[in-house]
């Protein structure tokens, strides 16, 4: 129940962004889920393929990224995944305060097919077209591959920053707050589905 | 022949719930309306932690919107009390969303400046995990839920502007483990007032409106 409104959205974001490159089909999205985002990879798989049949992203290839929950130390800055019923480092004991990792939940990439004639550039001016990889405009800041960019906020808005190996890096606007939130940086690109 | 490309999307699923997130908080600030998101699990008092609120809020037009997947019993209740509240069912939906508030909202005549409790349904996981337009989320956790509640839901702990450990007259009667509690919630949120209440006793409301009203003054500040 929780991951059917939300997949709607995930189609319609799709669509969106299919359209403007004039898709006529998608062939993958990528989509990554921290392990806090509360939502359930597989729920979203379940429903993706009721909620898509009929549009441009039936039979879409759903990939889900699983991005497990760090905490930083407060004491030595340390980056963690905490052991059950403890905030505790591993390292040094000292308390593990929230980050931004293991809550993103957003539309990373999607494949999208044109008829050759048709094919041509966005309508828009949103996305940039991953070309070879190594990350053009709106990329998520990774350490793995040193990629730049930002995720769009909500309010129109959109925040980038670079990749530091473990640090947090990448800037989501929040606009209940104003504040700059993070996204994964170390923690983006693992794959794998959670469990429930 | 086909063409295949691969389009770098990175857009926040969240963003149109956000986006409307923003909008009611902006609209109501404007009104002069200050907004709490109240959370906790089913059970925990949240109705009634909301009246004893309102009854130390003097001063402070309350208005209530009830969030529950049926019935409207609360509102009735609150209603009966001479205060305005509004029902939303969401028919099995375990939370509120921007797009359910705002809905709402749009329905309601606020006639003067005040506080509006938004409670959520009854669930310690999905509410926290979504922006309704609040200045302050408070969150109601009791003595009969246990101490470790900070470490199994920490998100709803993480995100709480206040925190409120009801039932605190049934303390002798468990074995709330309050320094394990306090030790975990303090590692994710270092800031939250905890308050310990009973709304059998009345203890901790004064304190509890008061903060309140401090933040009300302080958002509602120069709009």
């Amino acid at each position: 129940m929780h991951e059917y409104p939300i997949t709607e959205k995930i189609v319609d974001i799709t669509k969106k962004h299919g359209e403007k490159f004039r898709a006529s089909k998608i062939g993958a999205i990528t989509l990554v889920v921290g392990e806090q985002s509360g939502f359930i990879g597989e729920s979203i798989q379940m429903y993706f393929d009721i909620i898509a049949e009929g549009t441009i992203c039936e039979g879409a290839q759903l990939t889900i990224k699983g991005v497990k929950p760090q905490l930083k130390c407060s004491a030595c800055g340390a980056f963690f995944v905490r052991a059950p019923l403890s905030f505790a480092c591993p390292q040094c004991g000292g308390d593990g305060e929230p980050t931004e990792i293991g809550k993103e939940f957003y539309i990373e990439s999607i494949t999208i097919e044109t008829e050759e004639e048709e094919a041509a550039g966005p309508d828009g001016e949103a996305s940039g077209v991953a070309g070879t990889g190594n990350g053009e405009a709106g990329s998520v800041a990774s350490p793995e591959n040193g990629e730049v960019g930002s995720v769009a906020g909500s309010g129109g808005e959109a925040g980038g920053a670079a990749g530091t190996g473990n640090d947090e890096a990448g800037s989501v606007a929040s606009p209940e707050n104003g504040e700059v939130g993070s996204v994964a940086g170390g923690a983006a690109g693992t794959e794998g589905k959670r469990d429930a | 022949m086909h063409d295949v490309r691969e389009i770098t999307v990175m857009e926040n699923i969240h963003g149109e719930n956000d986006h409307i997130a923003y909008h009611i908080n902006e609209d109501l600030t404007g009104k002069g309306i200050f907004v709490a998101n109240v959370m906790g699990a089913p059970g925990i008092g949240k109705t009634t932690v909301i009246k004893n609120l309102i009854a130390k809020l003097r001063g402070h037009m309350p208005y209530v919107i009830e969030g529950d997947i049926e019935s409207d019993i609360d509102t009735r209740a609150l209603r009966a009390m001479g205060i305005k509240a509004f029902q939303i069912n969401t028919f099995g939906a375990c939370h509120l969303d921007a797009p359910l508030v705002h809905n709402a909202v749009q329905n309601i005549e606020f006639d003067e400046p005040g506080i509006l409790f938004i409670e959520n349904v009854g669930n310690l996981v999905c509410p926290a995990e979504f922006s309704i337009g609040e200045h302050t989320k408070i969150l109601i956790c009791s003595v009969t839920e246990g101490s470790d509640k900070p470490y199994k839901y920490p998100l709803a702990f993480e995100k709480a502007g206040m925190i409120i450990l009801n039932k605190v007259d049934l303390a002798p009667y468990l074995e709330f483990d309050e320094s394990f509690f306090m030790k975990g919630l303090r590692a994710i949120n270092k800031n939250a007032p905890v308050i310990k209440a009973s709304s059998k006793t009345g203890e901790g409301f004064e304190e509890a409106a008061g903060w309140l009203a401090d933040q009300a003054a302080q958002a509602l500040a120069g709009r």
